[in-house]
């Protein structure tokens, strides 16, 4: 084995990955040229001195048997509602989406004169179809403050109808 | 379907423990890396398939959570209380002062240098195995393998001693 060649095979040799016989031959070279050797050795040292502060899986296994999951942390992801893991940006666009949508639907429909005897500016609406009466008058609450476009009131519409 | 949380702190936490320790060379500070670990394991509930993969992940947080908590306190050449100064123990005080080197040494690695490293010389794990579990080629982990102890080998002999300065 030349020095090329045992460079080529340095980090099987230092990572103790050669065959038997190749480490023989790499071994003889060594014996007989001192920058190959101590290039090697440099290298192995290094190994050696991450490799000193390991111990056996057994050992660890016994250390870390009575170890728990972070208990806080586990509670805290554990009753923490969906809602309130999201980002907040999501939670002000998804507020910001749902108050346009109001508007949006009811820009499609017709606002009733009040009845007679009724108080002024009170608007009452109208639209064909079932819908969710619940959902409907948040939406028209939110659509009297946030009007929009139709586009999207009609895909929220046919959301809340049943 | 992406593995529990609890199932990979059941069957890990030890493995976490031993990369742990051997970078830290403390068991109380290597349980406490082990916590940080799984805290960050709970929060960003990465999506993990296998115990494979859940290891490679382990890996690269406890290097990280090791790392990000030596730069945080790090004084070249000053070692705390903690670490065993003025203890009854030489042992422990060369346990830290070994321990500090070797941190201060993996950290002036690239990522992918540290994660071959602590594959090859804590886990022992072939060349093969380790380009199977980073996703490239076997001798690209052997050019890191060299490179990476070629920087640990120099930074040692630079440092010889904790009171050495950069």
């Amino acid at each position: 084995m030349n020095c090329q060649e045992f460079r080529d095979r340095l980090p099987e040799y230092v990572g103790n990955e050669l065959s038997a016989a190749v480490r023989a031959d790499a071994q003889t070279h060594l014996a007989s040229c001192g920058d190959c050797r101590g290039r090697a050795r440099g290298l192995q040292a290094a190994a050696a001195t991450l490799e000193s502060g390991v111990i056996p899986e057994a050992e660890a296994a016994r250390r870390t048997e009575a170890l728990a999951l972070p208990a806080a942390a586990r509670a805290g992801m554990e009753l923490r509602p969906l809602s309130l893991r999201l980002p907040a940006l999501l939670r002000y666009a998804a507020a910001v989406a749902l108050a346009f949508g109001g508007g949006y639907l009811l820009r499609g429909w017709q606002a009733e004169p009040p009845a007679a005897g009724g108080s002024a500016g009170a608007v009452r609406v109208s639209v064909e179809g079932a819908v969710n009466p619940r959902l409907m008058q948040s939406l028209a609450s939110a659509a009297q403050r946030y009007p929009g476009s139709p586009k999207l009131s009609w895909s929220l519409l046919s959301l809340a109808r049943r | 379907m992406p593995l529990e949380i609890s199932q990979i702190f059941a069957e890990q936490r030890a493995q976490v423990y031993r990369w742990a320790l051997a970078l830290c060379r403390r068991h109380d500070d290597a349980l406490d890396v082990v916590q940080d670990v799984f805290v960050r394991a709970l929060e960003n509930r990465p999506s993990l398939a296998t115990i494979g993969e859940a290891r490679a992940w382990l890996r690269r947080v406890t290097a990280n959570v090791v790392i990000d908590r030596w730069r945080r306190t790090r004084r070249i050449g000053e070692l705390s209380a903690a670490d065993g100064i003025g203890s009854a123990a030489p042992d422990a005080l060369a346990d830290a002062e070994q321990g500090q080197r070797v941190r201060a040494a993996l950290a002036e690695l690239s990522e992918r240098q540290r994660l071959v490293l602590m594959a090859k010389c804590f886990d022992n794990l072939t060349f093969a195995q380790i380009a199977q579990e980073l996703g490239i080629s076997v001798s690209t982990v052997k050019t890191y393998y060299l490179r990476g102890l070629d920087a640990v080998r120099d930074w040692l002999a630079l440092n010889q001693t904790i009171g050495s300065t950069l």
